[in-house]
């Protein structure tokens, strides 16, 4: 009898200990959400040099412009400049294992 | 009756009870808005926390202009910044259109000079690409500083007249704030470190049909031109001086241009804009598209030269889009944006040969910011 009473009581508690572990578990996304946009851009600028008939890509220097002359070759010229940024997994991995995109906290974009 | 089990019906009759009773002071609570106060704190306190990056990105974005004005022989940097953070522009009286181009023409020019004019004083050991970099990021830090004055006023006035609908509101646009805000501070790094930005796909156009070797000249402030030869059609391209951070005068400059090819008896038989264009959410970034008019980005005053000057000798009037997000187009050129610049070369090859013949003359303008790409 005495069980039988006590049941639902003990369900209400369970149901404040999960509501709280919701609002607690929402509070630290947000959180997260808010810190992710102060991270530093992940991208890679690369810069490309015509060689005669060639073309060589290498990292972007400061200094750097599309039509500068360069010595790296013969007749050398940049022709372009452009970002590239790591996709998915691999932004996960520079992150490590308890970022929050491992733990499945990162918002989807 | 066991004592364990008379203990357990104890417990448990007071947790039904308070349980209850919160029930009961919930429910009174309801009627006298109190879920809605809750509410409004829950907002409030999310809004505070973006403010709170915001003012961050804000206070960097200045702290970096000022150490990159400094790095480069600037002078009286905090005094330079003082002037030109809060610098404003009062729009023309729109409700007398009478001539309002003009007076728009003759306020942003007085802006752009007044904004140069600072920047060569405080840094006159300096080069202009060096200068207008500065100019951008600080350009950069004053818009992020509005941005950040006005969500706090916002905020401020909401909780002062307690406009919940007002902070509602605010509550809801704060992610795409956020979202302009960063945009804008990634921007700044990138204008700083002088790399080529997604805006710079129209001049980048230009470069290329040109091909290496043309020979350029200044037909106008801050914006060049040079002319070669594509299957018999005599070519001239337009585009603002690089490689510092400019959109140059691509509307005087042509009309001015037409201007001197009709004195001289030769009426261009084309005129081609091609500009970043801002694509809808789901369109392809680097997609190409073409239409008729004048590409480009400009509150008024130079897309209107090029409608007037095509108006008044009947050229035929095209544009080519290159398609990017807002945040593409003022961060730094990416891969889809640079891999579709040969597509829209050949774009405006195709355009045209189709609707040239040879011996005509053709002006094509590459629109945009050419940070980053010179000539």
């Amino acid at each position: 009898m005495a069980m039988e009473g006590s049941m639902p009581a003990w369900l209400q508690s369970l149901l404040i200990l999960l509501s709280l572990g919701a609002v607690i578990y929402l509070t630290i996304k947000q959180a997260r959400d808010v810190m992710k946009l102060t991270e530093e851009t992940q991208e890679r600028i690369y810069t490309e040099i015509r060689c005669g008939s060639d073309v060589i890509k290498r990292d972007f220097r400061e200094g750097d412009y599309v039509g500068a002359a360069t010595d790296e070759c013969e007749g050398g010229r940049i022709v372009g400049i452009y970002a590239v940024t790591p996709q998915g997994e691999e932004r996960a991995k520079k992150r490590g294992f308890f970022s929050s995109s491992s733990l499945g906290l990162a918002r989807r974009t | 009756m066991q004592p364990a089990a008379l203990m357990g019906s104890s417990l448990a009759d007071w947790i039904s009870a308070i349980s209850q009773l919160i029930f009961l002071v919930i429910f009174i609570l309801l009627f006298v808005g109190a879920n809605q106060r809750l509410q409004v704190y829950v907002w409030k306190g999310d809004i505070k926390s973006k403010l709170g990056v915001i003012e961050w990105l804000a206070t960097g974005a200045r702290k970096r202009a000022r150490e990159y004005i400094a790095k480069n022989k600037g002078r009286d940097v905090d005094r330079l910044l003082e002037r030109t953070i809060d610098f404003f522009l009062i729009e023309p009286v729109s409700v007398e259109p009478t001539d309002i181009i003009k007076r728009m023409d003759h306020l942003f020019n007085v802006r752009r000079l007044r904004f140069k004019d600072f920047f060569k004083q405080a840094m006159s050991e300096a080069d202009d690409v060096t200068r207008s970099r500065a100019e951008v990021a600080v350009e950069v830090a004053s818009a992020l500083n509005y941005i950040y004055k006005i969500v706090r006023h916002l905020l401020m006035y909401g909780e002062k007249t307690k406009n919940w609908i007002l902070i509602m509101q605010l509550q809801l646009v704060m992610p795409m704030i956020l979202q302009q805000a960063r945009t804008l501070w990634k921007a700044q790094e990138h204008f700083l470190k002088g790399v080529p930005i997604g805006d710079g796909a129209g001049p980048l156009v230009a470069v290329r049909l040109a091909g290496e070797g043309a020979e350029w000249r200044e037909v106008d402030d801050e914006t060049v031109a040079s002319e070669v030869d594509l299957e018999g059609r005599r070519l001239i391209i337009v585009k603002a001086k690089g490689p510092a951070s400019s959109v140059g005068r691509p509307g005087r400059a042509t009309e001015r241009i037409v201007r001197d090819l009709v004195g001289k008896g030769v009426k261009p038989a084309l005129l081609l804009t091609v500009d970043a264009a801002l694509k809808l959410e789901g369109e392809e970034t680097g997609s190409i598209a073409e239409g008729v008019g004048a590409a480009i980005g400009d509150p008024g005053p130079e897309k209107i030269r090029f409608e007037r000057i095509a108006a008044e000798y009947d050229i035929p009037l095209r544009a080519l889009a290159i398609k990017m997000s807002e945040e593409e187009a003022i961060t730094a050129m990416n891969e889809k944006i640079y891999k579709a610049i040969d597509k829209a070369v050949e774009r405006a090859k195709t355009i045209i040969l189709q609707e040239t013949r040879p011996g005509d003359t053709v002006i094509l303008v590459g629109v945009g910011n050419t940070a980053g790409i010179a000539q």
